[in-house]
């Protein structure tokens, strides 16, 4: 399912050549027009750092528009501090309204977290706010405004964190790779119009011509009856992404798709790319046609190498990845949007302007039945049977010797068989209650029978596409938390939406209608996530690590977001060992604006 | 940094293998701590409550101790991995448990809550800057257009509403009518509160009041919007005026996506009345059906011009009216209009 | 050689018997000073290496190798071959290679040497590994040990990067 209308918007989606904030300036690359190699985002080293925030023009696609930048730029500075350090940041605002840095992931006092109204006041017009923590960790990070929709206009940059001890990853070449969503749009106009018509960016609608087509493949009975079932529910099953390439340009460091950031190699290096997703609202999935990619690190933390071709980087999650380029020619690295609406495009290289051929973006997949969490197989066929399988074979212990070395959740789909240990869930599918009132409100249109913790998914679109992908069953941390208890109660979240009304919430209440969750410092608490949604969710807690639990009940791999597909059910536990208010939510910019979000207070 | 050379140590004494054993305890110690603080460390000014189970600084132990008499460790169940004095099985480690995996009681087996606590964000200090009650508004025009009738009488057609509010509360105001270039016109005005009573339906009261040609009627009028299963659009709405007039009225629409911009929309509309109201020229039972079926192609999102065909009958009292009227009790029109909003 | 193995004197032994003590409060005292030294840890604290508590054997020269073992890290956490026999006396190169993409260590000593070890590498970031016991290499290199086995018993060995031990980096040398 195609057919989407890019000829008419190709200047739109392409970008400018040379856009960013030098184009709408006039400056003189973009009279030369020919792709020059963008520079590197702007590097900041050191232990004190003076940050400015303020609207500079920016021109990515033909239209000039006003972004918010620090320091003059799209994305903000990379910040590369060293563990150990304590590093100061002078932040001053020069917009006219409030602004706030967030410094995604990393560990800090409270009233040092930049998210007003919880942590602290927030950034005044002309103020400035003078951040000053401990350097505690080591990795790839990133920061960004936690103010209005800032962070959609531009207020976005990479942290770079070098450990105190040699890092065991070594590389001839090191690069960030920030990936990020621009819209010429207004974003708070962007939220009007999805509160008005919240399909309003999803060009690609079950229609007549998708039905013929879809009759072409599977024939007419099961294309009827499966899109008859969809209207029953009155769901879409083409509901991957709020806001689309319809309204989107995709930019890696800054560079639209033509203006091809690139990072030069020389044949034979081992190359780090440091892949964060620091956009608004866009799951993407990359890949190097030509390159196997070593995952090294997730969310700033070591996880036992795993080789994989493909993987898909929720919001606001960071990889690390190794690539060896052997050949002396160009490797394209290729992001394109879950739901298929475009891509964002850089180049390894050996010498600046080069380019090498761009894959088409792949079909767009439909939901199926397991994102509905439906407790029977309606019958007919052509329904998306992919990883329908209920036993859950990722993340068997290290202990399980045997099991070691060998890559979990290779196959997509394919069965391991043999659950293991006991209990009721362990990765299987398990029926769902739904014990919070409010998720049979109005908030919550979706309540899934089932739901399963399949760590093995590796989600819509990615299924059976022939090419190894990334899941969570294959991340394991090299080591386990120093505090490793198990936990002595567990809190339940079902994430919950109604894409009707544009409503996003916890258990079917929203931000302003809940009371703060609250923890007791030292305690270990386990949180148990439901997606009643059908949609992918990342989840964000502030301040803490989130130990997710392998369906074992072990501890698989730490991390600081987690992304939830529908119908999932994750489990993940928290040390709460640093007292103060700490935001938790969807980082979907536009569904945590909604109301998908939670004050968890540790007293 | 002084590095020491490890040859010096080779070989050695009983008497530096106590020492190492005593420095091994106390770098045991202090590497435990010290983990703590380094990577992945967090919030470490206080550390109560956690349990490393029989993690406090151990003094020198002899070597070779069993590990299976150490307090408070079990090994069997699930438990927390505590560091361990050193020169025991080297399966652990400080910090590991290398026998079963860390199993932890099954997802569902531990107290369960939502996590709330009993009091609200103020007195923690925390004031939201959510936009979640933020209110929205949208002008919508369904049918904006000219028809021409059977008779080529052309008329204004219209079919708007706008709304303001939040995604559970809104006010509503609806319109709809036709105005014919001969002068002649028939609409109504409509305002509700609209409140959402389950995911796809609202619950709306309000009022209407009929405009056109006659004598403006004023009604109450309590309905509900939603969508049906298979998508379908529906509103019904039933009204009461003074003097014992009743009325209802219902709409249904569905829209048919032919591609990704072209859009067939049938709808149907009926009304009914208690009560005949000749100077209206309605009369009482089913008075009015309409089913339309318009094509829309979307320029933008918020602007599609549609062609359209319509069809209506009067029925019963209604027909009659019309009829003495000079009019016949079924028509059918084209039409052609704009859709849009914003 | 000033010892001259001809003859036993009363002097001789007593002369043993003073420099194997002395021998051995030096080493005490040395051990003891590094305990203090290591527990003070402070930034620039000394790469003070513990004591080992058994003989494991003596750096060898290379130029006597007896056996030559091949010894493969990988990313799966895992020695290749994890246990290797060798016999008592026999000095043996081990071609160490890491086949990773992540940096992998291996450590000969006994357990309690390296649980030690590792505690400090975790408090002492910037540790380096040039002694004769230890190899670390970066991914896709390679690296050597010459290791001589004196005695009979179990030699351990590991990588002690953070969490690959843990995660069951290690294997032993069985030497009869």
């Amino acid at each position: 399912m195609t057919a989407f209308p890019i000829p008419a918007r190709r200047r739109f989606v392409q970008g400018l050549a040379a856009g960013g904030a030098l184009a709408a300036l006039g400056g003189w690359r973009a009279a030369v027009g020919q792709p020059a190699a963008p520079a590197l985002p702007a590097e900041l080293r050191g232990t004190e750092f003076h940050l400015e925030i303020g609207e500079t023009p920016v021109n990515f696609t033909g239209a000039a528009r006003i972004a918010t930048t620090v320091n003059g730029q799209v994305p903000a500075p990379l910040l590369r501090w060293r563990e150990g350090d304590t590093v100061t940041l002078h932040v001053t605002n020069r917009l006219r309204e409030q602004t706030s840095i967030h410094w995604h992931g990393i560990l800090l006092p409270t009233d040092m977290d930049g998210v007003p109204g919880l942590s602290f006041a927030g950034i005044d017009p002309g103020q400035t706010f003078t951040y000053r923590f401990d350097v505690r960790q080591s990795g790839t990070y990133w920061y960004h405004s936690h103010s209005g929709f800032q962070e959609q206009t531009g207020l976005y940059g990479a942290i770079v964190i070098d450990p105190k001890r040699r890092d065991p990853i070594t590389a001839d070449r090191d690069y960030t790779v920030l990936l990020s969503d621009w819209t010429d749009e207004d974003p708070m106009r962007l939220f009007d119009k999805l509160k008005a018509m919240p399909d309003y960016y999803n060009r690609n609608q079950p229609s007549v011509e998708s039905l013929i087509r879809d009759a072409g493949e599977k024939g007419w009975r099961a294309a009827l009856s499966e899109r008859l079932m969809w209207e029953q529910m009155r769901m879409n099953p083409s509901d991957l992404a709020d806001v689309s390439g319809a309204t989107y340009t995709f930019l890696t460091n800054g560079a639209t798709p033509a203006g091809n950031w690139t990072g030069l190699f020389k044949p034979g290096e081992r190359v780090r790319l440091r892949f964060i997703n620091g956009s608004a609202m866009t799951y993407f999935d990359v890949r190097i046609p030509g390159l196997k990619m070593t995952v090294v690190a997730a969310d700033g933390q070591d996880v036992r190498p795993v080789d994989v071709e493909e993987f898909r980087i929720a919001v606001a999650e960071t990889y690390d990845v190794i690539v060896e380029p052997a050949e002396d020619r160009a490797y394209t690295i290729f992001s394109q949007a879950m739901d298929r609406s475009g891509y964002a495009r850089a180049t390894l290289a050996p010498r600046p302007g080069m380019q090498a051929e761009v894959p088409a973006v792949d079909r767009a997949q439909l939901l199926g039945m397991m994102d509905m969490g439906m407790k029977h197989d309606m019958g007919g066929g052509g329904h998306d049977m992919a990883g329908m399988s209920g036993v859950d074979h990722g993340a068997a212990p290290a202990a399980a010797g045997a099991m070691a070395g060998m890559n979990h959740g290779a196959m997509p789909g394919m069965d391991h068989g043999g659950a293991h240990g006991s209990g009721a869930d362990q990765g299987g599918i398990v029926e769902v209650r739904h014990p919070y009132p409010e998720e049979r409100g109005p908030g919550n249109s979706m309540l899934p029978d089932v739901v399963s913790t399949r760590l093995d998914d590796p989600g819509i679109g990615l299924r059976d596409n022939g090419r190894r992908v990334l899941t969570y069953a294959d991340l394991r941390s090299i080591r386990e938390p120093d505090d490793n208890r198990a936990p002595t109660r567990e809190i339940e979240l079902h994430l919950t939406g109604n894409m009707e009304r544009y409503m996003w919430s916890f258990n079917g209440v929203k931000f302003s209608d809940a009371r703060p969750i609250v923890l007791r410092h030292g305690e270990r608490v386990r949180f148990v996530l439901v997606n009643d949604t059908m949609m992918t969710h990342p989840i964000h807690l502030h301040g803490l690590w989130s130990d997710l639990e392998s369906p074992d009940g072990a501890f698989q791999v730490r991390k600081h977001t987690l992304s939830l597909n529908p119908a999932q059910r994750l489990s993940y536990r928290v040390s709460a060992d640093a007292r103060g208010n700490w935001a938790y939510h969807c980082h979907l910019l536009y569904h945590m604006e909604a109301g998908m979000f939670r004050a968890v207070v540790v007293e | 940094m002084r590095k020491r050379n490890m040859r010096i140590f080779f070989p050695l004494s009983r008497r530096a293998a106590l020492a190492a054993a005593l420095l091994a305890g106390a770098a045991g110690q202090q590497a435990h701590g010290q983990a703590m603080s380094d990577h992945a460390g967090m919030d470490h000014g206080s550390m109560p409550g956690m349990d490393h189970g029989a993690a406090k600084p151990q003094p020198a132990t002899p070597p070779a101790m069993d590990h299976a008499s150490m307090p408070g460790m079990d090994h069997g169940a699930a438990k927390p991995q505590p560091a361990m004095p050193p020169a025991m099985d080297h399966s652990s480690m400080p910090g590991m448990d290398h026998g079963a995996p860390a199993a932890a009681p099954p997802v569902g087996s531990l107290p369960s809550s939502d996590g709330a606590g009993q009091r609200g964000y103020d007195s923690y200090g925390i004031h939201p800057h959510m936009m979640d009650n933020a209110a929205s508004s949208r002008l919508l025009f369904d049918k904006f257009g000219w028809s021409r009738n059977r008779d080529g009488q052309n008329a204004l057609e219209w079919d708007g509403r706008f709304w303001w509010g939040t995604a559970t509360d809104r006010l509503v105001l609806k319109s709809e009518g036709e105005r014919e270039s001969g002068g002649g016109s028939d609409g109504k005005v409509e305002a509700f509160w609209s409140h959402a009573i389950s995911p796809f339906w609202d619950l709306q009261l309000g009022a209407r009041r009929d405009v056109g040609a006659g004598p403006k009627r004023n009604w109450a009028a309590l309905g509900i919007e939603g969508v049906l299963p298979y998508n379908i659009e529906f509103e019904t709405t039933a009204y009461a005026g003074p003097s014992g007039r009743t009325a209802l009225a219902m709409k249904a629409e569905y829209d048919l996506l032919l591609t990704q911009r072209l859009i067939f929309t049938p709808e149907l509309e009926a009304s009914a009345y208690g009560r005949n109201d000749p100077e209206r020229g309605i009369g009482s039972g089913l008075s009015k059906g309409s089913l339309s079926l318009r094509l829309r192609y979307e320029v933008t999102r918020e602007f599609a011009p549609y062609i359209g065909v319509s069809f209506e009958r009067k029925f019963g009292r209604t027909a009659d009216y019309a009829s003495a009227a000079g009019q016949g009790r079924s028509q059918a029109a084209v039409l052609a209009g704009v859709r849009f909003w914003f | 050689m000033v010892n001259s193995h001809e003859g036993i004197s009363m002097q001789g032994t007593l002369l043993r018997i003073t420099r194997t003590t002395a021998q051995a409060l030096l080493a005490a005292l040395l051990g003891a000073g590094s305990a203090f030294a290591a527990g003070t840890h402070g930034e620039h604290a000394g790469h003070a290496m513990p004591a080992a508590s058994a003989p494991i054997g003596t750096p060898g020269d290379a130029a006597r190798v007896t056996r030559t073992i091949d010894i493969d890290m990988t990313d799966a956490m895992r020695f290749t071959p994890a246990q290797v026999q060798v016999k008592a006396g026999e000095t043996v190169r081990f071609n160490v290679r890491n086949s990773g993409r992540i940096r992998h260590e291996m450590v000969l000593g006994t357990d309690a040497d390296l649980q030690a070890h590792y505690a400090m590498m975790m408090k002492d970031p910037g540790m380096r590994h040039e002694e004769a016991n230890a190899v670390s290499l970066d991914g896709g290199k390679s690296g050597q040990i010459v290791w001589k086995f004196d005695r009979a018993g179990t030699v351990s060995f590991g990588c002690l990067e953070p969490g690959h031990y843990a995660a069951g980096m290690k294997g032993a040398v069985s030497v009869q």
